[in-house]
């Protein structure tokens, strides 16, 4: 006969309000196997473990059934206490009477309410009867992270783990590090050029020797689980080979072909071999072959036959490198959303986007830093910067703030206002958030000390009228019609995930939120974690957020990692199925319901096997094993059984 | 940053860029045939001519060469532009009536042959892959030879030649489809220019002027 304690929690009156903990307690001596029923204010509480560590001992128990919440947030503090009182922890039971019987069953009577939560317990006590003492499997760590996204986000958490003696590997999309970021011309509120303050991080991630970066490349495809992914790099041709290329620059100074900057939005010209900007890193170049000579006529042959270094190769194809990793960072970033969204502006080459008036304003841009009219090139005389285009408009847009709008609007009217000292800067606002350090002091010098002219109100209509572009809007702290004649539109375009984003998420088999931002596992209290243990998010990808935040969530990241990288073995969750060797006949249902790849057909013997490593617990096996014989431990065909006969019994 | 006039709109300009430069960067279209933004203009072919209008004196130049200046007003499409670019089409399409490029914009301007004796050559001597084989890739391998009639762009003493890396950038630049790739050969018509880079590599332990004297014997 087992020996099993029960411990009835009140929770302060979360559970005794409703449910009489004192009667549920005593019936609960009569279930046969309760040797010790007790109840407590707070189990959860240092003196409630304490109590059932002592209790355990004192009457020899085998087993403790705590009523108490959902287990999802105390099963781990009991099988603790368990644990510490010699008891195997998986011979400890949470009997849910919290969410399960006080609070849904408030207004159906005190009487009701205990009669189920002792049903409640008498279940958990069958169950736990016939539950077995599990051992958790240990699971070796691969310690070599894969970071996906060079902007700075991939860039912080690369260097940080690289920094604590692990291996990183960093996967960039483009030709080179550096993300949105290195496109911006100063950032607020320091004003603090980027090409100043990243380039050494991105020289430092270039140089570190645990950082193996894989620019202009992808991630195909990610196997494996928590410490064990096998990750395929597909590393795009680029015609130049990697390792004989010194990044001279020859070829790129000798091309022949010149095609739009993407780098610069459009607003320059490239090579059609090109590194994206002079501080590249890595610093080889790559050829377009969308646009390259070669390529498009077979002609020429320029910059093969002036590389000094014989690293240009017209025959190179994608290259896939196959790898190990321990875990995984996606920092994949934003996108702005196209101006074309927003059907009531025109679509000008005066109305342009906030990372486009970046370009624009950087000293190192296309103009040098003067800020010009795309349409004529010409020094505009008055500028009107559109907060919330596409954001908090989910008709047009989407529904939430992006978050950094306000402040780099700001700043972009302030730097207007420092190049053309007699030009004018309007900025329709519907609310300013400019809740960060230095912010809301940064944003009262634009209006005071550059007198920039801010006006409540959203913009309704944008065209072009006589050469002039014509803002349609209302002042609402006035409510008066607003309209404004300028030269050059800058919008506050909403950030939207970056293109291709989803399709990363696909390949990790990760969840996202309705905008398509990588879903966390807990908003509050597990922000750099996925639903996937071992995958974690950094930057941007999570959600909008300024540059502060981006690094400090990608530190956060990389500190999680070495928390992991810092075991030898990770210890798996011995909750998991299990097959009768004896009884399968290999018909293959498992195998096919599994969502996490964790059953498999052995074809010698044709019987299932399961990866524990890989098992999530879910038990969708077990229901469709036609034989019985796959079984998910301590929730056999059996247990749930009585637990049902026990649920269904008549009051 | 300067202001000028282009067609009645008034755009920026870099001082001391060209009008073709600064039109080119808006977008604003004027015909060019030996123009290649990688190499300095020559004004060869006169195609970008433009009439400009500088105190009351309005006269037609080349927008590849002309320096902007403030206040420069520029006329990119007047009748006499038009009638001047016609013209000059004519007298292209007299020398390379084979080339499909020339063929083309003389259609789009309203050219058309008869007027002149009509030749088949391809070349237009623009000199634009001259330019090339000088500014980019350095190796001089190509120039003008002969005058008058005879004039043709050539190797030295019209053989192939060693100096030239065999990058085909001047067959990229040609304008009309003058210079092939034939085989291992970059080609000016008849005339052998040099040996294709690719093919130049494979021949170790050979040196370009073995290669040379066997093609001389073989001719």
């Amino acid at each position: 006969m087992s020996r099993i304690g029960v411990f009835v929690c009140h929770c302060g009156l979360n559970i005794a309000k409703v449910v009489d903990v004192e009667k549920v307690a005593k019936e609960a001596l009569k279930i046969p196997g309760v040797a010790f029923a007790t109840h407590y204010m707070y189990m959860c509480a240092d003196p409630g473990q304490t109590l059932v560590e002592e209790t355990i001992k004192k009457e020899n128990l085998d087993g403790v059934v705590i009523a108490n919440c959902s287990p999802t947030l105390h099963e781990v503090t009991f099988r603790n206490a368990a644990k510490r009182a010699g008891l195997n922890p998986y011979r400890c039971e949470i009997a849910n009477i919290r969410e399960q019987c006080s609070w849904p069953h408030e207004h159906e009577g005190r009487e009701r309410a205990t009669e189920k939560a002792l049903k409640i317990i008498k279940m958990t006590v069958n169950k736990l009867v016939n539950d077995a003492s599990l051992v958790p499997t240990s699971i070796p760590v691969t310690k070599r992270a894969l970071v996906i996204g060079g902007g700075i986000a991939g860039i912080q958490t690369a260097l940080d783990i690289a920094d604590g003696g692990y291996e990183v590997l960093l996967v960039e999309e483009t030709p080179s590090i550096g993300g949105k970021m290195i496109q911006l011309s100063e950032t607020f509120p320091t004003l603090d050029c980027p090409q100043c303050i990243e380039t050494p991080k991105m020289v430092s991630a270039g140089q570190h020797p645990k950082i193996k970066i894989y620019a202009y490349s992808e991630v195909e495809e990610v196997t494996g689980y928590v410490g064990n992914f096998k990750v395929k790099i597909r590393e795009k041709a680029s015609y130049i080979d990697r390792e004989k290329c010194n990044g001279c620059g020859l070829c790129i100074e000798k091309c022949l072909t010149t095609v739009s900057s993407e780098f610069d939005l459009g607003l320059s010209r490239r090579k059609a071999v090109y590194t994206p900007f002079p501080q590249a890193v890595p610093n080889i170049p790559v050829i377009d072959r969308e646009h390259c000579g070669h390529f498009t006529t077979g002609l020429c042959r320029v910059c093969q036959s002036v590389c000094e270094k014989d690293a240009i190769d017209y025959s190179q194809e994608d290259r896939i490198i196959e790898d190990e990793v321990g875990a995984i960072v996606v920092a994949t970033g934003f996108d702005l959303m196209p101006n074309e969204k927003l059907k009531e502006y025109v679509s000008d080459p005066d109305v342009i986007n906030g990372l486009q008036f970046e370009r624009l304003l950087c000293p190192s841009g296309p103009t040098n830093g003067l800020p010009v009219r795309p349409s004529n090139w010409t020094v505009p005389k008055d500028v009107v910067f559109v907060s919330c285009a596409g954001s908090r408009d989910p008709e047009h847009g989407v529904a939430y703030c992006s978050r950094v709008c306000c402040m780099y609007l700001a700043k972009q009217a302030m730097l207007y206002k420092h190049a053309v000292p007699d030009g004018q800067a309007y900025i329709f606002y519907i609310d300013i958030r400019s809740n960060g350090k230095g912010y809301e002091e940064f944003v009262q010098r634009a209006k005071e000390e550059d007198n920039i002219i801010y006006i409540r109100g959203k913009v309704s209509k944008i065209s072009r009228e006589n050469g002039k572009l014509k803002i349609w809007g209302v002042d609402t702290l006035t409510g008066e019609l607003v309209e404004l004649s300028t030269d050059l539109v800058v919008l506050g375009t909403a950030m939207v995930p970056a293109v291709g984003s989803d399709e990363v998420a696909k390949r990790l088999r990760l969840s996202t939120d309705q905008f398509g931002w990588m879903q966390e596992a807990h908003l509050k209290l597990r922000p750099l974690e996925t639903m996937t243990a071992g995958i974690y998010i950094a930057g941007v990808s999570q959600f909008p957020k300024d540059i502060t935040d981006v690094v400090s969530q990608a530190s956060g990241a990389a500190a999680k990692i070495l928390a992991l990288f810092s075991q030898d073995y990770l210890l798996g969750n011995p909750v998991v199925a299990h097959v009768d060797e004896e009884i399968c006949a290999g018909c293959g249902n498992c195998e096919s319901v599994c969502a996490y790849s964790a059953v498999e057909i052995e074809p010698i013997r044709n019987v299932a096997v399961v990866n524990e490593a890989l098992c999530e617990g879910c038990g969708a096996c077990a229901g469709a094993c036609p034989s019985g014989a796959m079984q998910h431990k301590n929730f056999t065909k059996k247990q749930i059984f009585d637990m049902v006969e026990i649920a269904t019994e008549k009051y | 940053m300067i202001e000028i006039e282009i067609d009645g709109k008034k755009i920026g300009a870099i001082e001391g860029e060209t009008v073709l430069r600064a039109a080119k960067r808006l977008g604003i279209k004027i015909p060019t045939l030996c123009y290649h933004e990688a190499v300095s203009p020559s004004g060869a072919c006169r195609l970008c001519s433009v009439e400009v209008q500088e105190g009351n004196r309005n006269k037609v130049v080349t927008a590849c060469l002309y320096p902007v200046r403030p206040g420069l007003v520029v006329k990119t499409d007047t009748e006499r532009i038009k009638k001047l670019r016609k013209g000059i089409m004519e007298l292209l399409l007299a020398r390379s009536s084979t080339s499909e490029t020339i063929r083309e914009l003389a259609n789009e301007m309203g050219a058309q042959g008869g007027k002149f004796l009509e030749d088949k050559n391809k070349c237009i001597l623009c000199g634009l892959c001259i330019r090339v084989c000088d500014e980019i890739v350095e190796a001089h391998a190509i120039s003008f030879v002969g005058r008058g009639i005879e004039k043709k762009v050539a190797t030295p003493f019209i053989e192939i030649s060693d100096a030239c890396i065999g990058c085909g950038g001047c067959a990229y630049v040609c304008p009309t489809g003058a210079i092939t790739i034939e085989g291992e050969f970059i080609k000016l018509e008849d005339n052998i220019f040099g040996k294709l880079n690719e093919f130049r590599k494979k021949d170790t332990g050979e040196t370009m002027k073995e290669i040379l004297k066997i093609d001389s014997e073989g001719q």
